[in-house]
């Protein structure tokens, strides 16, 4: 079927449409992170300048300490420790989940669907306390903990729909030759689901390093800070400095996207399993 | 995957661990007692701050030193309380004394005694220790030490107005005289702060004689509050009386007196063009008039491990040196009467004189009007005030919103909390998991008895050998998943008060669910926040879905050209983190640098702010969660529509099916089973849509566009810790999925 030539022009237009609608915003705080200032992104003529990006590259504390690398240290640890905690304690779970028939199981699934739809914001109240007479508040533990709780069962449900691809008569016959569950685990399934386990981790990582209101809700401290909260606190009170914000958006922005380009494929899947909360 | 990328990967992750401690180590603290210091000053006031406290630091070298934090304004007061009852708190802060009240009340401040005053009593300009002196219970103790003081002042166009204007009574004049596009007066007339002058010029109290029963609405300040609408309506004051407006227009010439107060320097073309100056508030209606004036105070936090540094921090930043560098830097004025005379000496050289006119400007604010109230009850005041404020700016009934404004005061007058009975509620408590035990045990019998079960078991499958696997990541959920969720529950029964938790059973749930009806369709009320949740993700889901499917329809055709381009450009809405998105359609929104009003300005959008009215921030907000939310929709559906077999609506086309029914018939019914999932899981998502609402619309106006989960966090960590509050609004939200879920498992047919 050769389609006819207004009808593909309709088509073009409908979908330059969309793409301006979707470009538009990205190339203004593209062309606001190069002004001098950002009230000249309206109006006034527009001049070129690395000021905002070196604002925001070399901010320093009163110390002179650089908040830029400091926080970027604080951010990588941040979502990496919950990255590690939540594969290495999901990754037996998912197998023992997708594998094993035990008492309680399907509820149990049942029940971490459920607490997935819940929102990580409204669990701020009780972590608050908990983390408080633990002794954390405050600290970056106490936020590796936090992002626990959003890590941890994703990358079970994540992982376990890895374990429940991998066909059955592999390790059945492997039992039946002698294996113990144990050698199954280490030497057959692990292997297999390898691939799985690093894309779980690239979106546990993701969603920590991509989070804001929890950590300027735990930390008390510039030099604990995550960079969200940095960035937000550009536009957030008075004297809001938007051209220091494009520019850092722009920064922490490009190793997102380009990680996302990269598992785009298994994206619609990670977010099913609970990738992105609220 | 290659084995070599695996280790690479794993090595990344453990890399990440050291980052930081490295980075640490770059600048060292210097040694010393750490005195931390928390404000929320930027800019100048910042500069000014820091190149004190290196000076502190200096003279005590190696023993004491003071680490700098600034907290953002808006977070400051709930965060500093919680933090300081947490012990993670700073040793001294500064805050307006206008909320010492509640700071007091929440037990984070320490009283000091007379002597750590950094000058006697009497030497302080009269009314300004009213700022920092308990009322109530400990009356007449110092509980901070003053900084400096700020009260509004005018500035005025010098080519507009070339004086000032010296009474409210020259206003009418000044219109007519003045060119059309200007405005003889701009402030943010729906700020009770900014309107005090004309408020405390008619004649208006806060409080009655006694200072316990508000006045507020009464006359004859009652009166001012109809006259920002009047001005409006006559053209003395803009169209957008917002605070930035008031800016904007200032520094565009384009308003004659702007009143504000010392923080603010016009910049602009007026600031370029020093065609502005500074002079002492106009008469209202013949009578002289101050304003609220605000003593910046510094506090000692109750949980200082260092009292004595931090006493003697707070004295150096009240101390003569530090005020003498604010007037000279930032035209703040000094405390002392005495210092007036001997920093006159400082303009009889000729130098700062717009400094001196701010300083005497200032010391006019408060001569002629008075600190601000720092009871606990004013901060209810400013809500209400705000609301009839609003009213009249937009030409609504002023009287209507003064008797609700009443009513919301009068419930301020009422506090209760009494603690329950705890018996009842532990009989029901047993009751409970007696009744979930009996539902847990005959689960696992259940569970036990499946035909599952027998085969698993004989394939050795079955029950324990589980354990060592489920453990970890069981324990881990229960510790960080279930823990909190029972926590949450627990704390629903409570209510947070001066810092501990009562026991109250339901009353939170009676306070959340029962509101009276009149209240029920107001902002804040739950019943409301449901109501637009439930417009919200209506609203959403049916764009992200709509338009996902028409992009994704488009993008199928096969003989498409730049169709990777466009579906690469299509989907980078879903990559890019959502709370920058939001934050950047947030700037994308704003009244004077925003790209949308710029876009718009042909239709007379010029500086409309989007977010003074429930309808266009509302929409403001479903823009941006349209825009990052239908590429998922996109995806999903141009996944489904791969799966459909390309002969089949070959066929159907020779058959002569038409479009529309080659797209009910072949095409939805085979998206569909693929869609209906994602668009369940979409409206969870949207429904806890948290950053966008927070960060865009930030809830305004007045809350009116929070969403339920947005809504439990202010209440949480926004309005007074109402921990207890929050958390029963948290376990409506939870029963709320839970019914939902139900539901949608039910419609997915499982």
């Amino acid at each position: 079927m050769k389609p006819k030539l207004g009808e593909t022009l309709l088509v073009h237009v409908a979908l330059l449409l969309a793409s301006a609608a979707v470009l538009y915003p990205v190339l203004w705080v593209v062309r606001m992170a190069f002004s001098e200032d950002a009230f000249a992104a309206s109006g006034r003529a527009f001049q070129a300048s690395g000021r905002n990006f070196s604002a925001f590259f070399f901010a320093k504390d009163f110390y002179g300490r650089p908040l830029f690398f400091i926080q970027l240290g604080n951010s990588l640890l941040v979502a990496g420790a919950s990255t590690i905690f939540g594969v290495l304690t999901a990754t037996s779970a998912a197998y023992g989940f997708s594998r094993f028939a035990f008492p309680l199981r399907n509820a149990g699934l049942r029940a971490m669907l459920v607490s997935q739809m819940f929102p990580a914001v409204v669990t701020g109240v009780p972590l608050l306390f908990i983390l408080d007479n633990l002794g954390l508040f405050g600290s970056t533990a106490g936020l590796v903990v936090v992002y626990s709780t959003t890590s941890v069962p994703f990358s079970i449900w994540m992982l376990k729909g890895y374990f429940d691809a991998i066909p059955r008569d592999l390790e059945e016959s492997a039992r039946l030759d002698g294996a113990s569950s144990f050698t199954i685990f280490r030497r057959i399934m692990l292997p297999l689901v390898r691939s799985g386990i690093g894309i779980t981790a690239l979106f546990s990582f993701m969603t920590a390093y991509n989070e804001f209101i929890m950590a300027a809700l735990f930390l008390d401290d510039a030099a604990e800070y995550t960079l969200p909260i940095t960035l937000q606190q550009q536009v957030g009170g008075f004297d809001p400095n938007w051209g220091v914000f494009a520019a850092g958006s722009i920064v922490l922005s490009i190793p997102i996207v380009l990680l996302f380009f990269y598992v785009q494929k298994q994206m619609t899947s990670g977010m099913m399993a609970g990738a992105v909360k609220g | 995957m290659k084995q070599w990328r695996w280790w690479l990967a794993a090595l990344f992750f453990l890399a990440l661990v050291f980052v930081r401690p490295l980075s640490q180590l770059a600048i060292p603290r210097p040694p010393g007692a750490r005195v931390v210091l928390w404000h929320s000053y930027r800019g100048g006031e910042k500069d000014a701050l820091e190149s004190l406290l290196r000076k502190f630091n200096e003279a005590h070298a190696g023993k004491v030193v003071v680490e700098p934090l600034a907290v953002p304004d808006a977070a400051f007061k709930d965060k500093v309380r919680r933090s300081i009852q947490h012990g993670t708190g700073p040793d001294v802060f500064i805050r307006p004394h206008n909320e010492i009240g509640e700071l007091a009340d929440a037990a984070v401040i320490s009283t000091l005694d007379e002597g750590d005053l950094p000058a006697p009593r009497d030497a302080y300009l009269p009314k300004l220790l009213d700022g920092v002196t308990l009322h109530g219970p400990d009356a007449g103790r110092v509980v901070a030490i003053p900084l400096t003081f700020k009260g509004l002042v005018q500035f005025f166009n010098k080519s507009l107005v070339p004086n000032g204007i010296a009474s409210t009574s020259e206003l009418e004049a000044l219109r007519e005289r003045m060119p059309s596009g200007t405005f003889p007066l701009a402030y943010d007339a729906t700020s009770l702060y900014f309107h005090a002058p004309f408020f405390l010029g008619a004649g208006g109290h806060v409080f009655d004689e006694g200072g316990e029963r508000f006045a507020l609405f009464e006359q004859p300040g009652r009166r001012s509050f109809d006259w920002p609408g009047e001005w409006k309506a006559r053209g003395i004051l803009p169209q957008d009386t917002s605070y930035n407006e008031g800016v904007r227009l200032f520094e565009l010439g384009q308003a004659g007196v702007f009143v504000c107060g010392p923080w603010y320097t016009p910049g602009g073309d007026i600031g370029a063009s020093q065609g502005w100056d500074v002079g002492p508030l106009f008469d209202v209606e013949g009578a002289k008039t101050g304003s609220f004036v605000t003593v910046e105070s510094a506090f000692v936090s109750t949980s200082t491990r260092s009292r004595a540094a931090a006493v003697e921090l707070a004295r150096f930043l009240g101390g003569d040196e530090a005020q003498e560098k604010r007037f000279l830097e930032l035209s703040l004025p000094p405390l002392l009467s005495a210092s007036y005379d001997r920093f006159a000496l400082v303009d009889a050289e000729g130098k700062f004189p717009i400094a001196r006119r701010m300083v005497e400007a200032q010391r006019h604010a408060l001569e002629h009007g008075q600190v601000t109230p720092s009871s606990v009850k004013m901060g209810a005041a400013w809500r209400p005030a705000l609301d009839v404020l609003s009213a009249s700016v937009a030409g609504r009934s002023v009287d209507e919103e003064i008797t609700r404004a009443n009513e919301t005061l009068a419930r301020v007058e009422v506090q209760r909390t009494e603690p329950a009975n705890a018996t009842i509620y532990g009989a029901i408590l047993v009751a409970l998991l007696l009744g979930g035990s009996i539902l847990v045990i005959r689960q696992v019998r259940r569970d036990v008895a499946t035909p599952e079960a027998a085969r698993m078991r004989m394939l050795g499958f079955f029950g324990r050998v589980a354990g060592p696997y489920l453990a970890p990541g069981v324990i881990a959920v229960v510790l960080l998943v279930v823990v909190p969720l029972v926590v949450s529950a627990g704390m629903s029964l409570f209510v947070f008060e001066h810092g501990r938790f009562v026991f109250v059973g339901m009353a939170n749930f009676r306070d959340i669910l029962g509101v009276p009806l009149a209240r029920a369709f107001e902002a804040r009320s739950f019943y409301f926040a449901l109501a637009v949740t439930v417009l919200w993700t209506l609203v959403n889901v049916l764009l992200h879905v709509s338009i996902g499917v028409a992009l994704a329809l488009l993008l199928r055709r096969s003989f498409l050209r730049f169709k990777t381009i466009y579906r690469l450009v299509l989907i980078l809405p879903w990559a890019i983190p959502n709370y920058i998105t939001a934050l950047v359609w947030k700037g994308m929104f704003h009244a004077q640098i925003g790209a949308i009003n710029k876009l718009l300005a042909p239709f007379g959008f010029e500086g409309k702010n989007w977010f003074d009215h429930f309808g266009t921030a509302f929409f403001a907000n479903v823009v941006t969660n349209t825009w990052l939310g239908f590429p998922f929709m996109m995806v999903v559906t141009l996944g489904a529509l791969s799966q459909i077999p390309t002969d089949l609506e070959e066929a159907a086309t020779l058959d002569g099916a038409s479009r529309w029914t080659r797209f009910t018939r072949i095409v939805l019914p085979h998206i569909r089973p693929a869609l209906l999932p994602s668009v369940l899981l979409g409206s969870v998502w949207t429904f806890n849509m948290f950053n966008v609402v927070y960060l865009v619309s930030g809830g305004e106006p007045g809350s009116q566009t929070d969403i339920l989960v947005s809504e439990a966090y202010r209440w949480a960590f926004e309005r007074g810790e109402r921990y207890g509050y929050a958390a029963a609004y948290s376990v409506l939200i939870f029963a709320f999925l839970l019914v939902y879920g139900r539901f949608t498992r039910r419609m997915e047919g499982k």
